[in-house]
């Protein structure tokens, strides 16, 4: 009987082990004993009660550092410490200036003049110059960068001109009145022409900007080591003398570090750690609702092409049991268009242009000559369970319509590849506009090639035009107007079906103070906040 | 009478047939059993503790955990049995044609075979999968291929052992067809390492079905299976802890009897050990 009982404990140990190895918990592989480097030239902020180092956790790999590409979320909390723009987001909120000491609008709403802080400085000592204003942004137009918001820049920049060492003169091709809102972007940085010239423009092997910290070193697929900055154009900034990003993909591993001790702060917060640690005293969670759900359709052709058989998933679809599955139960719905109410002076007009009404849904399929439904295929994703889980959810409402629906879980990078691409039919994606402005809506209802964030196919020529008289008129009376119509188009023709909204969150240690989850869409630009965090001792 | 005899005297024997003949039973009639629907989601009472409605609690989507897991067994099942089947086919041709043909030939096929057992097993699924994609039937080849060098190296074994002794020559001899050596003398002579082969093969391709699934590379959402029960469960091992014990008791319990089932046939069948029982 001893050796069935050992035998039992054995096999059945072996059984769960072997499951847990396979789950990929590689363990925090952090070492806390003071590995990093902290280099004793850049000990300028050296003050006391505050620790020389913070740890922070992120959810995601770094693929690239190359500046002007977005290479996720997570990456741009690395990249916002390293490089900085004209203008960023500020920890209240509003936009305010960083290399960009001041700035004029000429009459013709299509000049803008800056002028460049006089100490501002680039990590290898030399100034700023209006001469690397004018070569950056000349680089994001640059192919050969492949730069994310190379086509916004593309369409809206006529010339740049340095007028004397410290202004530089942008001229647009035509008014744009959220201009200011894409320099803030943290892929809209300056970078040093020199530096670049000398090191064959790769600037993911050589970083090198004038944010607070410097960049020391890059244990790939570990963790990335930046170093305080000593000549940052904010004086007394940063706080802390180095900064560590340990990259930990698993968001229970992340939570875990935090718990240990072996992280100060990270990102992604799941939903369920967020319940959990409010309740506790010993961790301070940062919420910031933006980021919103959604379906993406491929209308080519087949059902999805009828704007009423989208507009009949829009009405199908369990909102409430997404939220309840997805994100236990955090998160707002979205009956309309995803705008904060006072985005470009939104009212809150179409918060409930659709309901959850199955039978409605039901009508309408049967109007657009569906009555006993359809096959169709959502793809999304196993990597993310809040991709995969509201893709399971949206899979049982199509059902109790009548729509058969499979679900295809690929890995991350496939479904990014074919969401690129067009290659899928119903699309589950969990995005933000990228500026706060509503111009936002142009990367997603432009006609166009499929991108990542459009809905592959999708084309209205009255969207189109309402889009670009949006950009081009500066008046914001006549915006509210134009950007009203576009949502009642879009959500009429529903080439998207909008389902919640969803917390983006950071967690630290109590002793963590002046890191900030910026509101709204802006919650991406936080990493600007990590030049005011410290841990006190 | 004897061989029943001996088999209950076997503890392991009687261990895994207690855990095992309910097992089959769940298996033929699970959807039958279940309290619910194992599909019908009920999001507003997501992860509940037990309950009359729910009697081991809900999952994420607010479905039965019971109903999942009585049905969630068949795939892994289907998976296990018939990949080893499959397994056990293929490596009972290929093993007893290498060792009664021999040279070459036999050193030939087994070489092949051998190849197989260069990949990590793990790997090799993950490759076909990715290949052929997930699913049932793509599972049960990819477990029939990886095991199949297991039964042919037993049967390759066995057969030249076989095959010099001289009821075997002896038939040879007096003409008898390849077929009759092989399936009526040899066959009989290597059967019972080989069933014992099968026992172990059922109970790991039970767990790399569970692996694979747990990867969310098997049996795809919302069917459920053990697995990936517990791969979707051990997101809330803070907040909802049975979630993850119950399916990884059910595996493992189910692995452990088909592993004793193992041993113990093999107690049973050889013959040397006879007398001890």
């Amino acid at each position: 009987m001893k050796t069935i009982c050992r035998r039992i404990l054995s096999v059945s140990l072996a059984a769960v082990m072997a499951l847990t190895a396979l789950s990929g918990c590689s363990g925090n592989n952090s070492n806390s004993s003071g590995v990093a480097s902290s280099t004793p030239e850049s000990s300028a902020q050296s003050q006391v009660g505050k620790k020389d180092e913070l740890v922070v956790a992120i959810s995601s790999d770094v693929s690239t550092l190359e500046p002007m590409v977005q290479s996720g979320q997570a990456i741009r909390l690395i990249k916002t410490c390293l490089y900085r723009g004209l203008m960023a987001y500020q920890a209240d909120g509003k936009i305010g200036t960083e290399i960009a000491d001041s700035y004029e609008i000429g009459d013709d709403d299509k000049t803008y003049t800056f002028k460049i802080k006089q100490n501002a400085k680039f990590h290898d000592g030399s100034d700023i110059t209006a001469e690397d204003v004018k070569f950056s942004l000349e680089r994001i137009l640059d192919e050969s960068v492949g730069a994310t918001f190379r086509s916004d820049f593309a369409n809206v920049l006529d010339k740049v001109e340095a007028v004397d060492t410290k202004t530089v003169k942008i001229t647009l091709k035509e008014p744009c009145a959220p201009f200011i809102d894409y320099l803030t972007l943290p892929e809209s940085v300056i970078v040093s022409k020199a530096w670049c010239e000398s090191h064959k423009n790769d600037l993911n092997a050589n970083p090198m900007g004038s944010g607070p910290y410097t960049f020391t070193s890059w244990d790939k697929g570990r963790e990335i080591v930046l170093t305080a900055f000593s000549d940052f154009y904010k004086p007394g900034k940063p706080e802390t003398k180095s900064i560590r990003f340990v990259i930990t993909p698993d968001a229970t591993t992340r939570a875990n570090a935090l718990q240990t001790g072996d992280a100060d702060l990270i990102d992604y917060v799941a939903a369920k750690d967020i319940t959990a640690m409010e309740k506790d005293d010993n961790y301070k969670v940062y919420v910031s609702e933006a980021p919103f759900m959604c379906l993406q359709f491929n209308v080519k052709s087949g059902p999805l092409a009828n704007p009423k058989v989208r507009q009949a998933i829009a009405y199908a679809v369990d909102r409430q049991g997404v939220i309840n599955t997805a994100f236990m139960g955090r998160g707002t719905q979205i009956f309309g268009f995803p705008t904060q109410k006072g985005e470009n002076g939104y009212d809150g007009k179409y918060d409930s242009y659709f309901s959850f009404d199955q039978e409605k849904a039901k009508a309408l399929l049967k109007e657009a000559g569906y009555p006993d439904g359809f096959k169709i295929k959502i793809l999304s994703s196993s990597t993310y369970d809040m991709h995969k889980q509201t893709a399971i959810v949206v899979q049982d409402s199509l059902k109790k319509i009548g729509i058969d629906a499979e679900v295809e879980l690929p890995d991350w990078s496939t479904r990014i590849e074919r969401s690129n691409k067009g290659d899928y039919e119903i699309l589950v994606s969990g995005t933000a506009g990228n500026i706060v402005d509503m111009d936002w809506t142009t990367n997603y209802f432009e006609s166009g090639e499929p991108r990542m964030n459009s809905s592959a196919w999708f084309s209205d020529a009255e969207i189109d035009s309402l889009l670009k008289e949006g950009r081009t008129t500066i008046d914001a009376a006549k915006r509210e107007e134009i950007y009203d119509k576009l949502r009642k188009r879009v959500l009429d023709l529903s080439p998207f079906v909008f389902i919640n909204y969803r917390e983006q969150a950071f967690a630290s240690s109590n002793k963590v103070e002046g890191f900030v989850n910026l509101p709204g869409v802006v919650t991406y630009n936080s990493g600007l906040t990590l030049e005011d965090t410290y841990v006190t001792e | 009478m004897d061989f029943l005899k001996r088999s209950m005297k076997n503890k392991k024997f009687v261990f895994s047939i207690v855990v095992l003949v309910p097992l089959v039973f769940v298996i033929l009639f699970g959807p039958q059993l279940a309290p619910n629907d194992p599909l019908t989601m009920n999001t507003s009472s997501a992860l509940a503790p037990s309950s009359s409605q729910y009697p081991l609690g809900t999952d994420e989507y607010g479905r039965c955990i019971l109903s999942r897991l009585l049905v969630g067994v068949r795939p892994s099942m289907t998976v296990a049995l018939f990949g080893t089947l499959g397994a056990f086919a293929a490596g009972l041709l290929l093993g007893i044609f290498a060792g009664y043909l021999g040279g070459k030939i036999g050193g030939a096929i087994m070489r092949a075979v051998d190849v197989i057992l260069c990949f990590p097993p793990i790997l090799l699924a993950m490759m076909v999968v990715g290949l052929w994609g997930a699913g049932v039937r793509n599972l049960t080849v990819v477990v029939a291929i990886l095991y199949t060098p297991h039964f042919t190296r037993i049967a390759y074994s066995s057969t030249i052992k076989v095959r010099k002794m001289e009821f075997v020559e002896n038939e040879i001899s007096i003409g008898a067809t390849l077929n009759r050596v092989l399936f009526g003398t040899i066959f009989p002579n290597i059967f019972s390492p080989l069933v014992i082969q099968i026992s172990l093969t059922v109970s790991s391709a039970i767990l790399l079905e569970s692996g694979l699934s747990f990867l969310g590379l098997g049996v795809q959402p919302p069917d459920p299976s053990w697995g990936q029960m517990i791969g979707d469960a051990r997101n809330f091992l803070s907040v909802d802890v049975m979630y993850t014990v119950w399916p990884s008791l059910f595996l493992s319990l189910t692995i452990l009897a088909t592993n004793l089932m193992g041993d113990a046939l093999r107690d049973i069948l050889d013959p040397k050990l006879r007398d001890s029982f």
